[in-house]
């Protein structure tokens, strides 16, 4: 469109310019009346030309020139625009930053509508820098806190050194940003909304999303071994809660957690003890799954100590899951259906560090909502039909890789995951 | 920058097409480009913008001179952008390419704006016939991201 319904106004400009062999032509005369004191001068004078060239050749200048300039590094897919000096240049293209600062005014349904238009535009779309650039101009607006994203980006160097030599662990509800880092997504909004759906896409690559929350997990990393929780109001999407328990390590049995509530209405982290009914130890460095307000850690043995901060202190209880060997967890609320999918072999080689060769990915469980509502966790009180997945293994240096998806096709890109065990998955009756 | 000469201070600008403009240094300086250029002393006579046409140009010097003018209400101006947007898409593309290289930033946000305010509600089909992209996608490829979209197709204007 831009170029061919251009291109008849530029050429008659071009013929007018170049009919008398170009810029020396004399007999071009200005044509504009303005209103007002703008004149334009016919440029037959040789040596405003000369003074140019001059220009062009002073070192400085060139060197500002340029830099002005912003030259169109990155050629956009098809989006051919022209301009009409076709002596100077045949056609200039919107830059890539040009196409961003149209999208980051576009509404989220558009943006994600404009991924199908090209690949280019998919590209774009799908960039991280421009999920930030999005993220921090309609920050302003209403979107709801939905997700709490975390990835080693905010995990000091030296924590992640302190990390225990142990067998990888299962990361269920994480996910690669466009970096590769990894990000755990702590846990999400139960209601699932159209709208909901769309902003947890849009900020699941975004990091930072939130400033705020961000940056606060980000100093928070002095405490060696951290298990953090998210959940953010029913009513309210735009607050937000985080909770994170302190472990001690090495870690001994007790019936006393330490915790630090952060509350985004007040801004600051509170310190409070909880006291469960008997000794447990919780996992160091596991995430903390939220479901309907409470917060759930896993602990070892199979156990999961759980916490709901909007009933008080007094609010703690721990469950034990029917199986052992429980290597990973997560909690759904409400979800869509889950597919498990397992990753079989096809030779008998394997490597823990590298992307296992040769094997195929095969769709091994695949559960309806309504499973999930007979399976939910009997002690949720507030929720309808929330499940923890299990994962069981009977040995960490078993072969198998998985990764659940989530057939909600909103959440497909956040939620897959690979992990290296047998998988066998437990719902509590 | 406050000139107390009664002179006014005129620069001359020369766009692509060789044709030159003299307008008065106050209205050019809301181009941060043409401002950099002026106050490194590098344009003492003539500036060249060899990215500009002068029908461009013209519109853009429409609204500089109208946006040096403080005696205009916020309403007003706000009336004047968005009459001053309401022109064709390849024109508005245009400005977009000169308002970047000059580096008006007002004039960047209204256009891009009015870019964004002609997709909303139209389908990938339409955006791709208007601004005349060539859909790269394989059936599958575009199938896929539709599917993962589906909720951005919700209410999208028949074409």
């Amino acid at each position: 469109m831009a170029r061919n319904s251009a291109s008849p106004d530029h050429a008659s400009d071009n013929n007018a310019t170049n009919s008398g062999s170009g810029i020396d032509n004399p007999n071009i005369t200005a044509s504009i009346s303005n209103k007002d004191n703008t004149r334009m001068i016919v440029s037959s004078d040789r040596k405003l030309r000369t003074n140019r060239l001059h220009h062009h050749h002073d070192p400085s200048w060139s060197q500002k020139f340029l830099e002005s300039k912003r030259s169109p590094e990155f050629v956009v897919g098809h989006l051919s625009l022209s301009v009409a000096c076709k002596q100077n240049i045949d056609l200039l293209y919107l830059t890539r930053d040009l196409l961003v600062e149209i999208f980051i005014r576009l509404p989220q349904k558009e943006v994600f509508r404009s991924k199908c238009v090209s690949s280019t535009w998919n590209h774009i779309i799908s960039d991280s820098s421009f999920r930030r650039s999005y993220v921090s101009r309609n920050n302003n607006s209403s979107l709801p806190l939905v997700g709490f994203f975390h990835g080693p980006v905010c995990l000091r160097r030296d924590i992640l050194e302190d990390l225990p030599v142990s067998p990888p662990r299962l990361a269920f509800l994480s996910t690669c940003d466009q970096q590769g880092r990894a990000i755990q997504c702590y846990t999400f909004i139960q209601k699932v909304s159209s709208f909901v759906a769309v902003t947890i896409r849009l900020i699941s690559s975004a990091i930072p999303l939130r400033t705020s929350g961000y940056h606060y997990l980000n100093r928070a990393c002095d405490v060696k071994a951290l298990a953090v929780g998210f959940s953010c109001s029913e009513d309210d999407m735009m607050s937000f809660k985080v909770i994170r328990a302190s472990i001690r390590l090495p870690q001994i049995e007790d019936n006393k957690l330490q915790i630090e509530t952060f509350s985004s209405q007040t801004g600051k982290w509170k310190t409070s003890q909880l006291s469960f009914p008997s000794k447990f130890s919780l996992i160091p460095y596991e995430k903390c799954d939220v479901m309907g307000g409470i917060f759930y850690w896993r602990a070892k043995g199979d156990a999961v100590a759980a916490y709901d901060p909007g009933m008080g202190k007094n609010h703690v209880w721990l469950m034990r899951f029917p199986t052992t060997g429980l290597n990973g967890m997560c909690a759904l609320s409400d979800p869509d259906g889950i597919e498990v999918w397992v990753l079989k072999k096809k030779t008998s080689q394997y490597s823990l560090s590298s992307i296992i060769p040769r094997t195929e990915w095969v769709l091994t469980y695949a559960l309806n909502p309504e499973d999930f509502f007979v399976a939910g966790f009997r002690h949720q009180k507030r929720q309808t039909g929330g499940v923890f997945l299990s994962a069981t293994s009977s040995s960490w240096f078993s072969t198998t890789s998985f990764y659940v998806r989530f057939p909600s096709s909103r959440f497909t890109d956040c939620l897959s995951s690979t992990g290296y065990c047998d998988l066998q998955l437990q719902f509590r009756d | 920058m406050a000139t107390t000469t009664t002179e006014t201070k005129m620069l001359t600008l020369c766009t692509s097409d060789k044709q030159q403009f003299q307008i008065e240094e106050t209205i050019a300086l809301q181009a941060v480009t043409i401002r950099n250029m002026v106050e490194d002393e590098c344009a003492s006579n003539v500036i060249p913008l060899p990215n500009v046409n002068s029908k461009i140009m013209i519109q853009i010097i429409e609204y500089l001179k109208k946006h040096v003018d403080s005696s205009v209400s916020k309403e007003d101006m706000e009336k004047f952008d968005s009459a001053f947007v309401e022109k064709k898409l390849s024109e508005i593309f245009d400005i977009i390419l000169a308002a970047n290289y000059l580096n008006i930033k007002n004039l960047l946000d209204i256009c891009c704006q009015r870019v964004a305010d002609v997709m909303k509600n139209k389908s990938p089909e339409w955006v791709r016939r208007t601004f005349n992209i060539v859909n790269d996608f394989t059936a599958e490829e575009e199938a896929k991201i539709r599917k993962e979209h589906e909720w951005a197709f919700e209410g999208v204007d028949e074409d």
